[in-house]
Protein backbone atom coordinates (compact mmCIF):
# COMPACT_ATOMS: atom_id res chain seq x y z
CA UNK A 1 0.00 0.00 0.00
CA UNK A 2 2.92 2.31 0.65
CA UNK A 3 3.65 2.06 -3.06
CA UNK A 4 0.21 3.29 -4.05
CA UNK A 5 1.47 6.83 -4.48
CA UNK A 6 4.33 5.69 -6.65
CA UNK A 7 1.77 4.00 -8.87
CA UNK A 8 -0.22 7.24 -9.02
CA UNK A 9 2.99 9.08 -9.82
CA UNK A 10 3.85 6.70 -12.68
CA UNK A 11 0.32 6.91 -14.07
CA UNK A 12 0.29 10.71 -13.89
CA UNK A 13 3.70 11.09 -15.51
CA UNK A 14 2.74 8.71 -18.32
CA UNK A 15 -0.47 10.66 -18.83
CA UNK A 16 1.51 13.92 -18.84
CA UNK A 17 3.82 12.75 -21.62
CA UNK A 18 1.05 11.10 -23.63
CA UNK A 19 -1.16 14.16 -23.22
CA UNK A 20 1.53 16.45 -24.58
CA UNK A 21 2.14 14.23 -27.59
CA UNK A 22 -1.56 13.80 -28.34
CA UNK A 23 -2.35 17.48 -27.88
CA UNK A 24 0.44 18.56 -30.24
CA UNK A 25 -0.71 16.01 -32.79
CA UNK A 26 -4.25 17.34 -32.62
CA UNK A 27 -3.47 21.03 -32.54
CA UNK A 28 -0.15 21.62 -34.32
CA UNK A 29 -0.21 22.40 -38.05
CA UNK A 30 1.68 19.95 -40.24
CA UNK A 31 3.40 21.17 -43.39
CA UNK A 32 6.15 18.68 -44.11
CA UNK A 33 8.74 19.51 -46.75
CA UNK A 34 11.97 18.09 -48.05
CA UNK A 35 14.05 20.22 -45.74
CA UNK A 36 11.89 19.55 -42.71
CA UNK A 37 11.95 15.80 -43.30
CA UNK A 38 15.71 15.59 -43.60
CA UNK A 39 17.56 14.36 -40.51
CA UNK A 40 18.88 17.16 -38.35
CA UNK A 41 22.64 17.19 -38.17
CA UNK A 42 23.37 20.48 -36.44
CA UNK A 43 22.58 22.45 -39.57
CA UNK A 44 25.03 20.52 -41.73
CA UNK A 45 24.03 18.70 -44.88
CA UNK A 46 23.38 15.11 -43.82
CA UNK A 47 25.97 12.71 -45.20
CA UNK A 48 25.44 9.01 -45.70
CA UNK A 49 23.08 6.78 -43.83
CA UNK A 50 21.77 7.40 -40.35
CA UNK A 51 23.08 4.06 -39.16
CA UNK A 52 26.71 4.23 -38.17
CA UNK A 53 28.76 1.78 -36.25
CA UNK A 54 29.55 3.14 -32.83
CA UNK A 55 32.90 3.06 -31.19
CA UNK A 56 33.50 -0.21 -29.38
CA UNK A 57 34.64 1.85 -26.42
CA UNK A 58 31.04 2.53 -25.50
CA UNK A 59 30.43 -1.18 -25.10
CA UNK A 60 33.45 -1.66 -22.89
CA UNK A 61 32.42 1.18 -20.64
CA UNK A 62 28.86 -0.13 -20.45
CA UNK A 63 30.17 -3.57 -19.56
CA UNK A 64 32.45 -2.27 -16.84
CA UNK A 65 29.64 -0.11 -15.52
CA UNK A 66 27.37 -3.13 -15.36
CA UNK A 67 29.87 -5.24 -13.44
CA UNK A 68 30.40 -2.57 -10.82
CA UNK A 69 26.68 -1.86 -10.78
CA UNK A 70 26.09 -5.46 -9.74
CA UNK A 71 28.90 -5.16 -7.21
CA UNK A 72 27.28 -2.09 -5.67
CA UNK A 73 23.95 -3.90 -5.56
CA UNK A 74 25.54 -6.67 -3.50
CA UNK A 75 27.25 -4.21 -1.18
CA UNK A 76 23.93 -2.66 -0.28
CA UNK A 77 22.65 -5.48 1.98
CA UNK A 78 25.99 -5.46 3.75
CA UNK A 79 25.89 -1.70 4.24
CA UNK A 80 22.54 -1.98 6.00
CA UNK A 81 23.92 -4.31 8.67
CA UNK A 82 27.54 -3.17 8.70
CA UNK A 83 27.60 -2.57 12.48
CA UNK A 84 25.94 -5.87 13.21
CA UNK A 85 28.37 -8.07 11.25
CA UNK A 86 31.45 -6.09 12.23
CA UNK A 87 34.96 -7.13 11.27
CA UNK A 88 34.00 -10.54 9.86
CA UNK A 89 31.60 -8.94 7.42
CA UNK A 90 34.21 -6.37 6.49
CA UNK A 91 36.72 -9.11 5.64
CA UNK A 92 34.18 -11.04 3.60
CA UNK A 93 33.24 -7.96 1.61
CA UNK A 94 36.91 -7.03 1.36
CA UNK A 95 37.67 -10.31 -0.41
CA UNK A 96 34.71 -9.73 -2.70
CA UNK A 97 35.94 -6.26 -3.63
CA UNK A 98 39.58 -7.33 -3.98
CA UNK A 99 38.67 -9.86 -6.66
CA UNK A 100 36.79 -7.19 -8.54
CA UNK A 101 39.65 -4.74 -8.20
CA UNK A 102 41.74 -7.33 -10.01
CA UNK A 103 39.25 -7.04 -12.85
CA UNK A 104 39.46 -3.27 -12.79
CA UNK A 105 43.26 -3.45 -12.88
CA UNK A 106 43.07 -5.84 -15.82
CA UNK A 107 40.78 -3.45 -17.69
CA UNK A 108 43.11 -0.58 -16.84
CA UNK A 109 46.18 -2.48 -17.96
CA UNK A 110 44.52 -3.47 -21.22
CA UNK A 111 43.71 0.16 -21.90
CA UNK A 112 39.97 -0.36 -21.81
CA UNK A 113 39.60 2.76 -19.70
CA UNK A 114 41.35 4.99 -22.20
CA UNK A 115 39.20 6.92 -24.56
CA UNK A 116 40.72 6.87 -27.99
CA UNK B 1 -11.03 -6.99 1.01
CA UNK B 2 -11.05 -4.04 -1.35
CA UNK B 3 -7.32 -3.80 -0.92
CA UNK B 4 -6.75 -7.44 -1.86
CA UNK B 5 -8.94 -7.07 -4.93
CA UNK B 6 -6.93 -4.06 -6.06
CA UNK B 7 -3.69 -6.00 -5.62
CA UNK B 8 -5.08 -8.91 -7.63
CA UNK B 9 -6.13 -6.58 -10.43
CA UNK B 10 -2.70 -4.97 -10.36
CA UNK B 11 -1.05 -8.41 -10.53
CA UNK B 12 -2.99 -9.34 -13.65
CA UNK B 13 -2.40 -5.94 -15.25
CA UNK B 14 1.35 -6.22 -14.68
CA UNK B 15 1.44 -9.84 -15.82
CA UNK B 16 -0.52 -9.11 -18.98
CA UNK B 17 1.67 -6.07 -19.64
CA UNK B 18 4.81 -8.17 -19.25
CA UNK B 19 3.51 -10.82 -21.65
CA UNK B 20 2.37 -8.28 -24.24
CA UNK B 21 5.70 -6.46 -24.11
CA UNK B 22 7.53 -9.78 -24.36
CA UNK B 23 5.57 -10.54 -27.52
CA UNK B 24 6.54 -7.09 -28.79
CA UNK B 25 10.20 -7.94 -28.12
CA UNK B 26 10.14 -10.92 -30.44
CA UNK B 27 7.85 -9.39 -33.03
CA UNK B 28 9.37 -5.92 -33.36
CA UNK B 29 10.79 -5.22 -36.80
CA UNK B 30 13.36 -2.83 -35.41
CA UNK B 31 15.94 -3.93 -32.90
CA UNK B 32 15.82 -0.75 -30.85
CA UNK B 33 12.06 -1.06 -30.45
CA UNK B 34 12.60 -4.61 -29.27
CA UNK B 35 15.08 -3.32 -26.71
CA UNK B 36 12.58 -0.70 -25.53
CA UNK B 37 9.89 -3.35 -25.18
CA UNK B 38 12.34 -5.49 -23.21
CA UNK B 39 12.76 -2.57 -20.83
CA UNK B 40 9.03 -2.57 -20.18
CA UNK B 41 9.02 -6.34 -19.63
CA UNK B 42 11.69 -5.92 -16.97
CA UNK B 43 9.87 -2.99 -15.37
CA UNK B 44 6.64 -4.96 -15.23
CA UNK B 45 8.42 -7.86 -13.56
CA UNK B 46 9.93 -5.41 -11.07
CA UNK B 47 6.35 -4.41 -10.28
CA UNK B 48 5.47 -8.09 -9.79
CA UNK B 49 8.37 -8.47 -7.35
CA UNK B 50 7.05 -5.49 -5.42
CA UNK B 51 3.63 -7.11 -5.22
CA UNK B 52 5.30 -10.18 -3.76
CA UNK B 53 6.96 -8.04 -1.11
CA UNK B 54 10.46 -8.50 -2.51
CA UNK B 55 11.40 -4.85 -2.41
CA UNK B 56 15.12 -5.33 -2.58
CA UNK B 57 14.83 -7.60 -5.59
CA UNK B 58 12.58 -5.06 -7.32
CA UNK B 59 15.15 -2.34 -6.70
CA UNK B 60 17.94 -4.51 -8.07
CA UNK B 61 15.79 -5.37 -11.07
CA UNK B 62 15.40 -1.70 -11.95
CA UNK B 63 18.99 -0.81 -11.11
CA UNK B 64 20.77 -3.66 -12.86
CA UNK B 65 18.43 -4.95 -15.53
CA UNK B 66 16.60 -1.82 -16.63
CA UNK B 67 19.48 0.53 -15.99
CA UNK B 68 22.31 -1.73 -17.07
CA UNK B 69 21.45 -4.75 -19.19
CA UNK B 70 19.09 -2.90 -21.51
CA UNK B 71 21.67 -0.17 -22.04
CA UNK B 72 24.25 -2.83 -22.82
CA UNK B 73 21.90 -4.39 -25.35
CA UNK B 74 21.27 -1.02 -26.97
CA UNK B 75 25.02 -0.46 -27.24
CA UNK B 76 25.46 -3.92 -28.71
CA UNK B 77 22.82 -3.11 -31.32
CA UNK B 78 24.53 0.16 -32.15
CA UNK B 79 27.86 -1.60 -32.48
CA UNK B 80 26.59 -3.86 -35.21
CA UNK B 81 27.47 -2.60 -38.63
CA UNK B 82 24.35 -3.72 -40.46
CA UNK B 83 21.04 -2.05 -39.72
CA UNK B 84 19.09 -4.69 -41.57
CA UNK B 85 19.71 -7.50 -39.16
CA UNK B 86 16.10 -8.58 -39.16
CA UNK B 87 15.39 -10.41 -42.35
CA UNK B 88 11.96 -10.23 -43.85
CA UNK B 89 12.17 -13.80 -45.02
CA UNK B 90 14.66 -15.75 -42.97
CA UNK B 91 16.09 -18.80 -44.64
CA UNK B 92 14.50 -22.17 -43.71
CA UNK B 93 17.68 -23.20 -41.95
CA UNK B 94 17.51 -20.23 -39.62
CA UNK B 95 13.82 -20.72 -38.96
CA UNK B 96 14.51 -24.34 -38.11
CA UNK B 97 17.40 -23.38 -35.82
CA UNK B 98 15.22 -20.80 -34.10
CA UNK B 99 12.39 -23.28 -33.64
CA UNK B 100 14.75 -25.90 -32.21
CA UNK B 101 16.29 -23.39 -29.82
CA UNK B 102 12.99 -22.03 -28.56
CA UNK B 103 11.30 -25.42 -28.23
CA UNK B 104 14.25 -26.91 -26.37
CA UNK B 105 14.26 -23.94 -24.01
CA UNK B 106 10.53 -24.39 -23.45
CA UNK B 107 11.01 -28.08 -22.68
CA UNK B 108 13.94 -27.33 -20.37
CA UNK B 109 12.11 -24.58 -18.51
CA UNK B 110 8.97 -26.67 -18.26
CA UNK B 111 10.99 -29.62 -16.95
CA UNK B 112 12.66 -27.49 -14.28
CA UNK B 113 9.34 -25.99 -13.28
CA UNK B 114 7.65 -29.39 -13.08
CA UNK B 115 10.39 -30.84 -10.88
CA UNK B 116 10.56 -27.83 -8.62
CA UNK B 117 8.93 -28.48 -5.28
CA UNK B 118 8.00 -25.16 -3.87
CA UNK B 119 6.44 -25.30 -0.46
CA UNK B 120 3.30 -23.22 -0.54
CA UNK B 121 3.68 -20.52 2.08
CA UNK B 122 0.94 -19.97 4.58
CA UNK B 123 -1.42 -17.27 3.36
CA UNK B 124 -0.08 -13.87 4.28
CA UNK B 125 3.22 -15.24 5.59
CA UNK B 126 6.23 -13.87 3.80
CA UNK B 127 9.88 -14.63 4.41
CA UNK B 128 11.82 -11.60 5.55
CA UNK B 129 13.04 -10.10 2.29
CA UNK B 130 14.29 -6.68 3.32
CA UNK B 131 17.89 -5.74 2.70
CA UNK B 132 19.10 -6.42 6.24
CA UNK B 133 17.68 -9.98 6.21
CA UNK B 134 19.32 -10.60 2.86
CA UNK B 135 22.59 -9.18 4.16
CA UNK B 136 22.55 -11.47 7.21
CA UNK B 137 22.02 -14.55 5.05
CA UNK B 138 24.55 -13.39 2.49
CA UNK B 139 27.39 -12.99 4.97
CA UNK B 140 26.50 -15.94 7.21
CA UNK B 141 29.06 -18.75 7.55
CA UNK B 142 26.58 -21.33 8.75
CA UNK B 143 24.71 -23.93 6.73
CA UNK B 144 21.91 -21.42 6.13
CA UNK B 145 24.33 -18.79 4.89
CA UNK B 146 25.45 -17.87 1.42
CA UNK B 147 28.93 -16.52 1.98
CA UNK B 148 30.58 -18.94 -0.46
CA UNK B 149 28.23 -18.12 -3.36
CA UNK B 150 28.72 -14.46 -2.48
CA UNK B 151 32.49 -14.75 -2.85
CA UNK B 152 32.19 -16.92 -5.94
CA UNK B 153 30.01 -14.23 -7.43
CA UNK B 154 32.96 -11.86 -7.47
CA UNK B 155 34.87 -14.43 -9.52
CA UNK B 156 31.94 -14.62 -11.93
CA UNK B 157 31.96 -10.85 -12.29
CA UNK B 158 35.72 -10.94 -12.79
CA UNK B 159 35.26 -13.48 -15.56
CA UNK B 160 32.66 -11.18 -17.11
CA UNK B 161 35.07 -8.25 -17.12
CA UNK B 162 37.91 -10.23 -18.64
CA UNK B 163 35.71 -12.03 -21.14
CA UNK B 164 34.02 -8.81 -22.21
CA UNK B 165 37.33 -7.06 -22.78
CA UNK B 166 38.73 -10.03 -24.65
CA UNK B 167 35.71 -10.22 -26.92
CA UNK B 168 35.13 -6.52 -27.47
CA UNK B 169 38.74 -5.62 -28.05
CA UNK B 170 39.92 -7.15 -31.22
CA UNK B 171 43.44 -6.04 -30.76
CA UNK B 172 44.32 -3.23 -33.18
CA UNK B 173 47.72 -2.93 -34.78
CA UNK B 174 50.30 -1.39 -32.50
CA UNK B 175 49.99 2.34 -31.85
CA UNK B 176 46.71 2.49 -33.65
CA UNK B 177 43.64 3.42 -31.71
CA UNK B 178 40.21 1.97 -32.16
CA UNK B 179 38.16 3.78 -34.71
CA UNK B 180 34.51 4.30 -35.03
CA UNK B 181 33.01 3.14 -38.23
CA UNK B 182 32.54 5.38 -41.23
CA UNK B 183 29.24 6.27 -42.74
CA UNK B 184 28.94 3.18 -44.87
CA UNK B 185 29.32 -0.31 -43.44
CA UNK B 186 32.88 -1.46 -43.70
CA UNK B 187 34.19 2.06 -44.16
CA UNK B 188 36.55 3.20 -41.48
CA UNK B 189 37.43 6.70 -40.41
CA UNK B 190 41.05 7.59 -40.89
CA UNK B 191 42.57 8.39 -37.54
CA UNK B 192 45.86 10.22 -37.48
CA UNK B 193 48.54 9.02 -35.08
CA UNK B 194 48.46 11.02 -31.90
CA UNK B 195 51.60 12.96 -32.79
CA UNK B 196 50.00 14.31 -35.97
CA UNK B 197 46.76 15.42 -34.46
CA UNK B 198 46.27 19.13 -34.05
CA UNK B 199 44.26 19.00 -30.88
CA UNK B 200 43.00 16.43 -28.43
CA UNK B 201 40.16 14.56 -29.97
CA UNK B 202 36.72 15.22 -28.57
CA UNK B 203 34.72 12.22 -27.49
CA UNK B 204 32.51 11.15 -30.32
CA UNK B 205 28.83 11.50 -29.84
Amino acid sequence: MEYFFILVFIALSAAFVAGGLIASRLVAPRRPGDVKNSPYECGEQPIGRTWIQFNVGYYLFALLFLVFDVEAAFLYPWAVIVREVGLVGLIEVGIFILVLIAGLLYAWKKGALEWL
Amino acid sequence: MMHDAALTVLFYVLGAGAILCALAVVNARRLLRAALALMFVLLASAGLYLLLGAEFLAGIQVLVYVGGIVILIVFAVMLTSAADLLEDHPSPGRMLAGAVASISFLVFAGGVFARLELAAPAPGARPPADASAIGRRLLDFGSEGYVLPFELLSLLLLAAVIGGIAVARKTPPRDQPFTSGGDAPGEVDIVLPRSQRDEPEEPRA
